[in-house]
């Protein structure tokens, strides 16, 4: 593609945290005997691939509606959002694999990812990209993508994706989890428009 | 495309073979074997001529005697740096010492590994009569080869860059052994770092020195404050005077003040032969894919080359630094070279330089009586001879991919056909005499600016070789013709860039040498989404269709977490708003149109593509199985978005061509 023969190396800011606040929510392995939420919450799961000393993601909730995906106008507001109110994902030694965690519906957007090298703090801000966005649909395990950050880094970026691999994953994903999608069903649920599950299960 | 160097080894055993008598004398694995020499350089005598080889375990440097035809081992590489290190840069200082620019890929600490390239140069020493020894020197002085000052011996420039840089002439002969322990009576590189020895100073880190043709610093560009890059005009050994300055800020470039240049952001790279005028890069262009010639005097300014479709990470000028000898492109993160056609205003009358396309001069002796060239055709993949200045005493030096040297026969038809008011221009390959063969359609990807010429296409002479004719269009949106050409594919990849391909082969279909009912559509990543879409739209004309990392669900391109805030406002002018204009994108994209296909396809794709996520390739399986179509897939565990790899290579060529064999 066009843009394909860019560097695929993302940029990263270096600085140092300055009033970075945030409240941790617990990743855990994703697994059967996880109990089905009610229709208050919905299961986050992420595959995650990440490397490096404590990788995290920070993310804060754009809209508590069940909404799927936000306007373009929303995206602009995002710059205005107060970091103090982000929440954080900690990934510190998670190896490769499905991660879960309950989460209260609504629309989410990643507002940074954080790469740390010793007692330095690398960090690409994704706050106002609509790719780095989720949605939580409640009763249901909300597939979000593959979180990839390489161990293998330079001076002044390092590689990070999140890949909508929904169809890559599906059949790993039925069969980790046969009881608990029975209660909860599994949505392919990044915070952009995608009609691929429902294109797919049409007919069905 | 053109690639000069091809990182590929394959062994294909001539499946799906359409039947050609000429084909099957040619070995599969001459297509796909690894290129024999990737660059070479004559000496300031002619006499000598250095090529950097690509071995199984790197870079290699080789010494060919003119006179004589003996070929001698001069440095391999990965014996010095672990077979980690290539060659930047390959360069004769006089006629016994070749300064070698080598890059490091350094591996680092700990759980985190830092893979920053940094590069260093070492001199080889030419053995003499009386000595059989090769030997390597180094400089231990962190900077870089400024000039090589070929007119004169054993001296070249080289810079120093910190909060003064400076340009230092220096002499081989006071430089020590490569890796030799020094001792306290050895001082560094001679010593040789000294205000005696300097020829040029600015204040701020140097980024590039501006060197004119007679090896005297022209210009520097340098950081001068955090966020400001200048240009600076050397008057004399302590003197520099500002010519421009640019501000750098969020990973942009932009004039400080109008510039007069209406939004173009010239960088220079080069000096060029004429009173203040440059080479440069415009650092506005969405891809680095241009080379300009500026006059920072009179404001004007001309593209003077266009990648057909890599980034350009740097060029090399002629020693008169009136025009480009080659351009480094970066592939999938592999540097390689690709040569220009300099010297098209000239006519030779003796082969082999008469008949080839591109006929690159890549070096020459001091007095210009012995000349380098690169040649190159749609039939040749490429070759390196010296010569006189009438064309003739030729020397062969090397080539390309050796075993197809003199074995490929065929024609290039170059023809156009007009569709919606746009003339579009079609490349047909076909063998010398061939009656009715079966037509492979290989569109380029991109697709925006990317464009297929008229020199060496390996995938082409590889299916012209087992008898199909190939047609390649440069459909609009396509580089090198035209800014509008290129704005006319605008919103038109699931359109009228398809409608382009689509009555191109419909044109030549018509040709009595083309069997119209054997028709089949092979394109990867754009090119793999139009294979796609011209099967479904047109499934009476193409009859199978094969997409190598390609797009299925176009939406998920324009939603990659990789986009930046420039890219997606430029895929939006593009492609298309993923939110306004979701229906139409689903509308064109062939993972929601499964159901509408009719005819066989073939998927293949790498599971590390990080430039369409190997999720495209998923998408469109499911969908096939859903709708009982018949498909075939393969997906590469290693493979990236570009097919690189040897074994990868020589397994989906060989399926491919079953593929296609079986089909049409």
């Amino acid at each position: 593609m066009k843009e394909g023969f860019k560097s695929l190396c993302v940029s990263f800011i270096f600085a140092l945290l300055l009033c970075h606040e945030a409240v941790a929510d617990e990743l855990v392995s994703a697994n059967d005997s996880l109990p089905p939420t009610g229709s208050g919450a919905g299961y986050l799961l992420v595959k995650l691939n990440v490397g490096g000393e404590a990788p995290s993601i920070d993310y804060v909730m754009l809209s508590s509606e069940h909404m799927r995906f936000a306007s373009k106008e929303k995206v602009i507001n995002l710059h205005f959002l107060n970091q103090r109110k982000s929440k954080s994902l900690e990934m510190k030694q998670l190896p490769p694999g499905y991660y879960m965690v309950e989460m209260d519906p609504g629309l989410y957007q990643i507002t940074r990812v954080n790469a740390p090298y010793y007692d330095l703090s690398f960090w690409l801000d994704t706050a106002n990209i609509e790719s780095w966005r989720f949605a939580i649909t409640p009763g249901a395990v909300n597939y979000i993508g593959e979180l990839v950050i390489d161990k293998e880094r330079g001076k002044n970026y390092i590689k990070t994706d999140l890949y909508n691999r929904f169809a890559m994953h599906k059949s790993e994903i039925e069969a980790l989890l046969p009881n608990l999608l029975k209660q909860n069903p599994l949505m392919l649920n990044p915070g952009y428009r995608d009609d691929f599950q429902s294109a797919l299960m049409q007919g069905e | 495309m053109r690639l000069i160097i091809l990182f590929v080894l394959a062994a294909l055993n001539g499946a799906g073979f359409a039947g050609s008598a000429k084909a099957k004398s040619i070995a599969s694995e001459g297509f796909f074997s690894k290129s024999e020499i990737r660059h070479a350089t004559v000496s300031p005598d002619g006499q000598w001529v250095a090529t950097i080889k690509v071995t199984a375990q790197g870079n290699r440097v080789d010494l060919l005697n003119v006179k004589s035809g003996k070929e001698v081992e001069m440095l391999d590489v990965s014996k010095l740096e672990n077979g980690e290190s290539g060659i930047r840069r390959l360069v004769w200082i006089d006629n016994k010492h070749i300064a070698t620019e080598l890059s490091e890929y350094r591996k680092g600490v700990e759980d985190l590994i830092d893979s920053r390239v940094s590069s260093r140069l070492v001199i080889i020493v030419r053995p003499t009569k009386g000595s059989d020894e090769v030997r390597i020197l180094s400089v231990r002085t962190k900077g870089a080869l400024v000039h090589a000052l070929p007119a004169i011996e054993g001296e070249f420039l080289y810079a120093k860059s910190g909060a003064y840089s400076k340009v230092y002439r220096l002499n081989v002969d006071k430089l020590s052994l490569d890796g030799k322990t020094l001792t306290k009576r050895d001082r560094i590189d001679g010593g040789q770092f000294k205000k005696s020895n300097e020829v040029a100073k600015v204040k701020g880190v140097a980024t590039r020195w501006l060197i004119d043709e007679q090896g005297q610093p022209d210009a520097v560009l340098h950081i001068s404050d955090k966020e400001t890059l200048s240009l600076s005009q050397i008057e004399s050994k302590n003197k520099a005077t500002l010519l421009q300055s640019w501000a750098f800020k969020s990973n942009r470039f932009e004039a400080k003040q109008d510039d007069g240049f209406d939004g173009k952001v010239f960088i220079p790279v080069a000096k060029a032969n004429e009173p203040n005028s440059y080479f440069c890069f415009d650092k506005s262009e969405d891809v680095q894919r241009s080379i300009y010639k500026v006059n920072f005097d009179t404001k004007a300014h001309e593209v003077v080359y266009q990648s057909d479709s890599f980034k350009i990470l740097d060029f090399e000028l002629t020693a008169q630094g009136d025009q480009i000898i080659y351009v480094k492109v970066i592939n999938e993160g592999k540097v390689e070279y690709v040569y220009t056609n300099n010297t098209q205003a000239q006519s030779f009358e003796l082969e082999p330089l008469k008949s080839a396309t591109l006929r690159a001069q890549i070096g020459a002796n001091l007095d210009d009586s012995i000349k380098l060239y690169y040649l190159e055709s749609h039939n040749n993949p490429g070759q390196y001879v010296l010569s006189d200045n009438k064309g003739g005493n030729i020397v062969r030096i090397g080539s390309i991919l050796p075993k197809l040297d003199g074995q490929l026969e065929f024609d290039l038809i170059e023809s156009s056909v007009e569709v919606e008011g746009l003339n579009i221009p079609t490349l047909l390959s076909i063998a010398k005499g061939k009656k009715a063969a079966p037509l492979i359609v290989i569109p380029h990807g991109g697709p925006f600016g990317i464009f297929d010429d008229r020199y060496f296409d390996r995938d082409t002479a590889f299916f012209v070789s087992h008898g199909y004719a190939v047609l390649r269009v440069n459909f609009r949106g396509s580089g090198g013709y035209s800014k509008d050409f290129v704005e006319a594919g605008k919103k038109q990849w699931g359109k009228l860039m398809l409608e382009d391909i689509y009555q191109a082969t419909l044109a030549t279909t018509t040709r009595a040498d083309i069997d119209q009912n054997r028709v089949c559509v092979v394109g990867s990543s754009y090119g793999g989404f139009a294979a796609l879409m011209l099967s479904i739209d047109h499934p009476e004309l193409f009859k199978c269709a094969a997409t190598l990392s390609g797009v299925t669900d176009f939406n998920l391109i324009l939603n990659r977490s990789t986009n930046r805030i420039k890219t997606v406002t430029w895929n939006r002018e593009h492609h298309g708003d993923p939110f306004d204009e979701y229906e139409l994108i689903k509308q064109r994209s062939p993972v929601y149109l499964a159901q509408n296909l009719k005819n066989p396809v073939f998927i293949f794709h790498g599971e590390k593509d990080r430039i369409v996520n190997v999720e495209h390739a998923y998408r469109l399986k499911l969908m096939l199985e859903k709708y009982n179509k018949p498909f075939e897939w393969q997906i590469d565990p290693q493979g990236k978005h570009a097919f690189t790899e040897t074994k990868a290579q020589t397994e989906i060529y060989e399926k491919l061509l079953a593929f296609v064999g079986k089909h049409i």
